[in-house]
């Protein structure tokens, strides 16, 4: 496990109320979709498509700011404001890379923990 | 009316699935709420047909920029509130947008939730107000339907409900005679609720009810510091009707200083608040109504020529109530039946003895007396039935008492001479000429102690 920033769910709460199972499936919906933006994170800076690129960083921000992923998040917002001109190829790889792997290790703590809150019943261990 | 408020229907137009799942759960947290979610902007638009009352629309979509989807809500559906929702904080974008007609523009943050939750509850608070109000138009509407507004079969009343028929098919100024109590403003009410400006506020200003220092600033307006007292602006009766009816009653008793700026004003459809400069367009219908004969009132000085050409229009002439035969037994059942149900008793019959004495009573306070005559019969009455006893005219005109004492005709002769007598000071010859018969005449039923 890296040491990552770890997943805040009281946003998520005030969203969809108390209920653990509305907060469950909102968990489930992050972990099937942010693969695919990862994937299209990554596709797009190995194109230099710079559009798709400022594109897919756009969307991304406002989920991780729901988890709480605030680093991540400003990360998020730095390509999308460089992939808007294209400049900064290196750096916004590094970005990308770096933003993929955070993303990677969320997704990873929140299926370990959704394992772990499986047999306690209980979400805890993610509530901050 | 818009669609019934069984559910108020949300469009959530988001591209990030989580987010716009998210939003979708947040809002469907109200029970009266319907929530759909769409993630590109040409799935939402297929589905309008749905009408939403409210959309939720993220600026950024991969298929269409907010801006173009807000010109295509706009045009096909100009009455949906779209909140924009953007991740964007530029202002110019903001701006834009809210000048295209957008109901609010949210950047997405901590707030947003609250801030949409807060939109639709007011947008939903709102569009429960207008469809309350726009049914008791329709009610108001239905209350003013000819037929409900006006009872009578006589051929009287069947030519004033075909002049009213022509009345609402345009914006002709329409001027309403009639003596007092036999429904001018009703009828006035029924044209406007009828026409095309049924929904349109319909203004009624009683000109004999204001005194003439006043009647300006009401019909005009002021603008604030006009005058001693006017802390604010007023906005006058002529513009709170402009695009509805104005509703001049007792015009008759104009002054005639304020004939000549009412003439200039319905001439030029324009008109300036006391004190202000500002030029102001009107175009109110026009409907005016008077007991008076206007046309003598012109010849006598008392009513300008120009105005009255100007306010005549369509006149419809009201006939007193004697004139309508047994349309005052329709009206004694209809307001009879009225009260009993207003009041919860029952319904009362009225007697064939209740309705000769009915019919053969003049009526000079006309469907106005009527309707308090049968009410206070309904008072009365302690059984199911109105009879004669029961009718009683409190009447004040001297006219319809004397006629109520029936006599023979000599005796009528007598007691109109006492009248003229009495009116003229004992002056033989001037009451003679009045009645146009020979002082002799007079002074015989004199010197006979007939009178």
């Amino acid at each position: 496990m890296s040491n990552t920033e770890p997943v805040n769910l009281s946003k998520l709460r005030s969203y969809v109320g108390d209920s653990d199972s509305d907060v469950k499936d909102m968990i489930n919906l992050f972990l099937q979709i942010i693969p695919q933006q990862k994937e299209k994170l990554q596709k797009a800076i190995q194109e230099r498509n710079w559009g798709n690129l400022n594109y897919t960083a756009h969307q991304i921000k406002p989920s991780l700011d729901i988890l709480g992923l605030s680093e991540a998040k400003e990360k998020a917002k730095v390509i999308e404001t460089l992939a808007k001109t294209g400049t900064e190829e290196k750096l916004m790889k590094q970005l990308v890379d770096e933003l993929s792997q955070e993303l990677e290790d969320v997704c990873n703590e929140l299926t370990s923990s959704f394992n772990k809150e499986d047999d306690s019943n209980t979400m805890e261990p993610l509530s901050k | 009316m818009k669609a019934p408020m069984n559910t108020f229907k949300i469009f959530v137009i988001e591209d990030d699935p989580f987010y716009g799942e998210l939003i979708r759960r947040h809002l469907a947290l109200n029970p009266d709420n319907e929530v759909f979610l769409f993630s590109t902007a040409k799935e939402a638009l297929a589905n309008l047909h749905i009408s939403p009352h409210l959309i939720s629309l993220d600026y950024r979509l991969p298929d269409l920029s907010g801006m173009e989807v807000l010109k295509r809500i706009n045009t096909t559906n100009p009455d949906i509130p779209v909140i924009i929702v953007s991740g964007q904080e530029d202002i110019n974008t903001a701006v834009e947008l809210l000048r295209m007609g957008a109901y609010d523009y949210f950047v997405k943050d901590d707030h947003t939730k609250t801030r949409l939750w807060n939109a639709a509850n007011k947008i939903r608070e709102n569009l429960m107000l207008r469809t309350e109000l726009s049914e008791l138009k329709e009610e108001v509407g239905k209350k003013y339907e000819f037929g409900n507004i006006l009872k009578g079969n006589s051929q009287e009343m069947q030519r004033i409900f075909r002049l009213m028929s022509r009345a609402i098919k345009t914006n002709i100024t329409v001027s309403i005679t009639g003596e007092t109590g036999t429904g001018k403003e009703l009828v006035a009410k029924a044209i406007h609720y009828n026409s095309g400006r049924a929904n349109k506020p319909f203004v009624a200003v009683n000109v004999s009810a204001i005194p003439n220092e006043l009647i300006e600033s009401e019909l005009f307006g002021y603008e604030k510091g006009a005058f001693t007292g006017a802390t604010t602006r007023k906005i006058g009766k002529f513009e709170q009707a402009t695009e509805g009816t104005l509703f001049l009653d007792e015009i008759g008793e104009m002054g005639l200083n304020m004939q000549a700026k009412i003439l200039r004003v319905l001439q030029e459809n324009e008109l300036t608040r006391i004190g202000g400069n500002t030029v102001i367009k009107i175009a109110p219908r026009i409907i005016v109504a008077t007991h008076r004969n206007l046309a003598d009132e012109v010849r006598k000085g008392n009513f300008r020529e120009d105005l009255y050409y100007r306010i005549l229009g369509l006149p419809i002439e009201l006939p007193p109530l004697r004139d309508r035969g047994h349309d005052i037994l329709i009206l004694a059942k209809h307001f009879s039946d009225t009260f009993c149900k207003e009041n919860e008793l029952p319904a009362k019959t009225i007697t064939k003895e209740a309705q000769d004495k009915l019919l053969d009573y003049t009526f000079p306070g006309n469907v106005r007396e009527l309707r308090a005559v049968i009410e206070l019969a309904c008072v009365l009455s302690d059984s199911n039935n109105i009879d004669a006893s029961h009718i009683n005219f409190n009447s004040t005109n001297s006219l319809s008492d004397f006629l109520l004492e029936e006599t023979s005709l000599a005796e009528y002769n007598k007691k109109i001479i006492r009248y003229f007598l009495v009116k003229y000071n004992n002056n033989v010859n001037l009451a003679a000429k009045k009645l146009d018969i020979g002082k002799s005449t007079i002074y015989r039923m004199i010197k006979n102690n007939e009178l």
